[in-house]
């Protein structure tokens, strides 16, 4: 095969700060993507009020006397309304729902009850069994996990002075990690005060 | 010799180490930065839950192997280099992984801030998911392509680029996932959720981060090779594959169409119904660029054939796998096994001269040579062996032309 001559092209690229000018325009656009993902969506998300941000140590009323203390970087995402009898707050992409009501049988009864139906769910399986969590107020609680084809949650159940409170920690799947520590940081506030 | 359908010599071929080309130093800033960001996430999983961490680890280690070693054989006519294989497997697990993080938590708390939290919690994942993982995910391929664009022959170089830049994300998204389901379980027992979620994952894994990358890689290769196209038709066949990628992972995470085939049994329908198209996809799509990778191959060494070096009818043994194969088993069985090593090495030194054809007259004079010259040698060898031309069958065995003394 006859071997043509190399090209000035090929022997002496055009270069731009010692680099082949070529290659420029394209790595500067994917490095633009990738700071747009990995850094501008957090910054706009940031920047986007979500309307309703706790202060630090505000305190909540979920219903039949229960109350929870809210600390800093959280946001109410539902106020409680008589009949629903819940309050839901949200911080990042964890939510964490508390709802209330007349307790129908003993902490464990109330424990199966709402294992039951997060288990109904589509796809969801609880991932293990019930463990004791106690709050600040010596109310006691067993708690449960669970993960469904694309959310993943905590679920605790508390019995006290005749009343239910069924608290739910829920995220995204995979998003969850990030958000128990703080959502237990509340969960530990939670406390029945008779009316 | 006929001019081949060769890319533009931007670099020096074989090899993902191109100091000269801006976008190898962005690879390796951010293949370093992702390193330090996963490896301080693996590091604290190890440190919390050392045995899920091993579990999850050496599961998905005997997962992955396999599977890289069945893409890393999609390209008939070359096989990759090693580090650009390395590199498309570091860009999916360490660079797409630890930017997709921040941004799919971004767009889940926009979600949820310009919708509602329980739209962000059921559809989160369909709109963070392939928003933010698959621009990542084929941003990876498209580096790869500005890095060492003599790599990429055929769209079906993308592809196989492309299933390993998803390979490594699904790898490090799965002990990811592994490790927080542990962490939800409350961490007291460390196995249990570890297989639950690592058997959801391998039964999807045929058809989840590998596979929408190879549809979105196949765009970036059709884009990059095929210079016979228009400007507008390159781009186009990379947004529609693009889109494709985005449309299957979409689905995938859209509760709706998991929710309509219900429990149990149903999932396992659901998890078909919507992987088996995306499969099916992938096989059309993998036989379209293997024919464009064979046309590509025949053109770059349209100018060996009927020469010493390359008979027409090896020419067409080359083409498949199995064709190959073939040939090496028929000659095992005539002439034994060193006649067959000599065929099988045959066959590789062809393959390089078409490869060293297809980089140029210019770039690839000197493989193309030092090819010619081990097919002759081989040729001797191979008479010495007793098979005349390596690739043909002998008179009376299996309807052959003679070859084979």
């Amino acid at each position: 095969m006859n071997t043509p001559p190399a090209t000035p092209e090929r022997l002496a690229p055009s270069r731009l700060l010692g680099l082949d000018r070529r290659g420029w325009p394209g790595t500067i656009v994917v490095a633009i993507a990738i700071v747009a993902i990995a850094i501008g969506l957090p910054v706009v998300n940031a920047l986007v009020s979500a309307g309703r941000p706790l202060a630090a140590g505000t305190e909540l009323d979920a219903g039949h006397g229960v109350r929870l203390r809210v600390p800093e970087g959280w946001q109410l995402t539902s106020r409680r309304e008589a009949a629903a009898s819940s309050v839901t707050i949200q911080r990042g992409s964890t939510t964490l729902q508390i709802r209330s009501s007349p307790s129908r049988g003993g902490l464990d009864e109330e424990y199966d009850r709402v294992a039951d139906g997060i288990r109904d769910g589509r796809g969801v399986q609880l991932l293990s069994d019930p463990t004791t969590f106690v709050t600040t107020s010596g109310l006691v609680g067993q708690r449960g996990s669970y993960a469904g084809p694309t959310t993943e949650g905590r679920f605790l159940v508390l019995v006290g002075g005749g009343t239910t409170i069924v608290a739910t920690v829920k995220a995204p799947s995979g998003e969850l990690r990030g958000g128990i520590d703080a959502a237990n940081q509340v969960l530990r506030t939670l406390r029945w005060e008779p009316s | 010799m006929s001019a081949p359908l060769a890319a533009p010599a931007w670099g020096d071929g074989g090899t993902v180490v191109q100091p000269r080309q801006p976008a190898f130093w962005l690879l390796a800033v951010l293949i370093a930065a992702g390193a330090i960001r996963i490896g301080i996430l693996v590091a604290q999983a190890f440190a919390l839950h050392p045995a899920a961490a091993f579990l999850a680890g050496a599961l998905l280690t005997l997962y992955a192997i396999p599977f890289l070693l069945f893409v890393n054989r999609l390209d008939l006519f070359e096989r990759e280099p090693a580090t650009m294989v390395a590199a498309a497997f570091a860009w999916g697990g360490l660079v797409a992984t630890s930017a997709a993080l921040p941004g799919n938590e971004a767009v889940v708390g926009l979600a949820t801030k310009l919708v509602s939290a329980d739209f962000a919690v059921r559809w989160g994942p369909a709109l963070a998911g392939p928003t933010t993982e698959e621009l990542l995910k084929v941003l990876g391929v498209v580096v790869l392509a500005l890095v060492a664009r003599d790599e990429f022959d055929s769209p079906l170089d993308g592809m196989v680029y492309g299933a390993l830049v998803g390979l490594g994300f699904q790898v490090v998204e799965s002990f990811v996932a592994c490790i927080n389901a542990v962490t939800v379980a409350g961490g007291h027992d460390q196995v249990v959720p570890v297989l639950q979620v690592f058997l959801v994952r391998a039964l999807v894994g045929l058809w989840s981060h590998a596979a929408y990358t190879a549809i979105s890689g196949y765009g970036v290769g059709y884009a990059v090779c095929r210079r016979d196209r228009t400007w507008t038709e390159r781009i186009g066949v990379a947004a529609l594959c693009f889109g494709l990628a985005y449309l299957a992972h979409f689905l995938w995470n859209a509760p709706p169409l998991t929710d309509a085939f219900g429990e149990g049994f149903g999932l396992v329908v659901a998890v078909l119904a919507k992987g088996i198209p995306v499969l099916l996809l992938l096989v059309v799509m993998y036989r379209m660029a293997r024919h464009e990778e064979a046309t590509w191959f025949r053109r770059a060494v349209a100018g060996e054939v009927g020469t010493d070096v390359l008979l027409a009818d090896e020419l067409e043994e080359l083409m498949t796998l199995a064709r190959r194969r073939d040939v090496i088993r028929m000659v095992r069985s005539i002439r034994g096994r060193r006649a067959a090593r000599l065929v099988e090495e045959l066959q590789q030194a062809q393959l390089a001269l078409g490869v060293a054809c297809s980089r140029g007259p210019a770039a690839g004079a000197d493989e193309a040579e030092a090819a010619r010259r081990r097919i002759r040698a081989l040729r001797v060898e191979l008479a010495h062996a007793g098979v005349e031309r390596a690739g043909t069958l002998p008179h009376g065995a299996e309807g052959g032309s003679g070859a084979v003394r």
